[in-house]
């Protein structure tokens, strides 16, 4: 096999297993498949690193099928080692990082992960590592309410009335000028279309990281508002104020929750939402003659 | 042909003003899709900047604020500077904003280093006072106006 086969078939890695290097380059190895599984969730969902693994929910709580595929096809290219180890009672998987697999992580994967987003997910990590697999498992279903969907629902509406809320603030405090709360509003919005078509969903493991994300969105939406009402400051310059030094900022957490969405099929990313779900035929109509005159379209 | 990068990020401003504007006056919320017509726009505007330099200027904004002082000292000048806040909504006394001024000061520290350096706008503030400037700095303002019809005669002179 040539190198250049193997370049071009090293090419073909997904963006997501970027997560997968990372926890094994900082860890070394992982033992069983379940701890794998938790652990790649934790730091994906709550470091908020988009593009990541689809988890649905599965017998020992979310799972992912394009993880275990990934482990499968990494071992086969060599960068991972993917060995089964003979137990008391049952077989497990023991997952480590190969030379190879550490060199392609430091010289490609490593360039798609900012400063920040790396001091995250580290921290998410430090957090869990040191958990059994069985411990992290049910860590795991309670911090995520995974078996409780009718909590679960109690407070994607709770979410949905408190967004409307802070919604009212930024639309009082809108001027036409400012792209900033614009966006925002764009946002709040999408969020709330997102949260009621995701009551419809089945899979809690899904309907729990879009609360969750929600959530972290909402407040650090309310954080800006509080500082823009005490004081006259540009709401980025106030965002940049609160953001800590590796926290997600408001467009991190908001990328995320886009993409969770996009993936899971209950929106198209924002900037692909058809203009029929947006507004009516009429106000479409309107709008296009108002905005004819600057040369600008209002359909995509 | 070169703009600065402040008339880049006014440019940027101005059209997501204009744009709410134009949207809020249906009467419409729609933020998602306002955010989708500012994301398309500003895309396209940044493509159109592509065909001309943004250059990152440095001028003396103080030295144009003593400028149009001074013209509000002229009874003539004066007078259109009264002229141009009736026009302008926003203006709040009647000096010009102060982007505008430094968007000036930024042409004035180019044209020193060029003899042949005209600023093309159609702004009220500099294309009301051409004279004025010419004379001050010895940049020559063009209006937008002048400039297309110049096009025009070019265009016809050529066919």
């Amino acid at each position: 096999m040539s190198s250049v086969q193997i370049t071009s078939r090293r090419s073909s890695i997904p963006e997501r297993a970027n997560i997968l290097f990372f926890i094994l380059s900082e860890l070394g190895h992982v033992v069983t498949e379940l701890k794998l599984q938790k652990l790649v969730f934790q730091v994906q969902n709550i470091a908020k690193v988009p593009r990541g693994y689809r988890y649905k929910r599965h017998l020992y709580g979310p799972y992912s099928r394009e993880l275990n595929i990934d482990t499968f096809t990494l071992a086969k290219k060599g960068l991972i080692k993917r060995e089964e180890v003979r137990g008391v009672q049952y077989p497990y998987w023991r997952f480590e990082i190969t030379p190879p697999g550490e060199a392609y992580f430091k010289e490609r994967a490593l360039r798609n992960l900012t400063r920040e987003r790396i001091q995250r997910m580290r921290k998410v990590l430090n957090e869990y590592k040191g958990y059994s697999h069985y411990q992290l498992a049910e860590m795991v279903y309670q911090q995520w309410r995974i078996r409780k969907p009718e909590a679960l629902r109690r407070e994607m509406a709770e979410l949905a009335k408190n967004l409307q809320g802070v919604t009212s603030f930024w639309e009082s405090a809108y001027f036409p000028g400012c792209p900033a709360i614009t966006y925002f509003l764009a946002f709040a919005e999408y969020l709330q279309d997102a949260l009621s078509k995701a009551l419809s969903l089945t899979d809690t493991v899904v309907k729990s990281v879009l609360l969750m994300a929600s959530k972290e969105f909402h407040d650090k939406l309310m954080n800006i508002a509080q500082v823009c009402s005490k004081e006259d400051v540009c709401p980025l310059d106030a965002q940049e104020g609160l953001c800590q030094s590796s926290d997600p900022s408001l467009y991190e957490v908001f990328d995320f929750i886009e993409d969770l969405c996009q993936r899971n099929d209950v929106l198209p990313k924002l900037l692909s939402r058809k203009r029929g779900e947006l507004v009516t035929e009429d106000e479409y109509v309107r709008l296009q003659k108002s905005l004819k005159t600057l040369n600008v379209s209002v359909s995509s | 042909m070169s703009a600065s990068s402040t008339v880049a990020k006014e440019a940027r401003t101005v059209l997501t003003y204009t744009i709410n504007e134009r949207v809020d006056n249906e009467q419409i919320r729609a933020w998602q899709l306002r955010a989708q017509i500012i994301s398309r726009s500003q895309k396209r505007l940044k493509n159109l900047w592509k065909r001309v330099g943004v250059l990152s200027l440095q001028g003396n904004v103080n030295e144009v604020k003593k400028f149009y002082s001074a013209m509000l000292k002229d009874p003539r000048t004066r007078a259109k500077l009264v002229e141009l806040k009736k026009r302008k909504r926003t203006r709040q006394g009647l000096m010009p904003e102060t982007l505008d001024m430094i968007i000036l000061s930024e042409a004035i520290a180019l044209g020193r280093g060029d003899g042949d350096l005209q600023f093309m706008s159609k702004d009220g503030d500099f294309c009301e006072f051409t004279e004025e400037i010419e004379a001050k700095y010895g940049l020559r303002v063009l209006s937008v106006e002048d400039a297309l019809q110049f096009k025009v005669k070019l265009e016809r002179s050529i066919q």
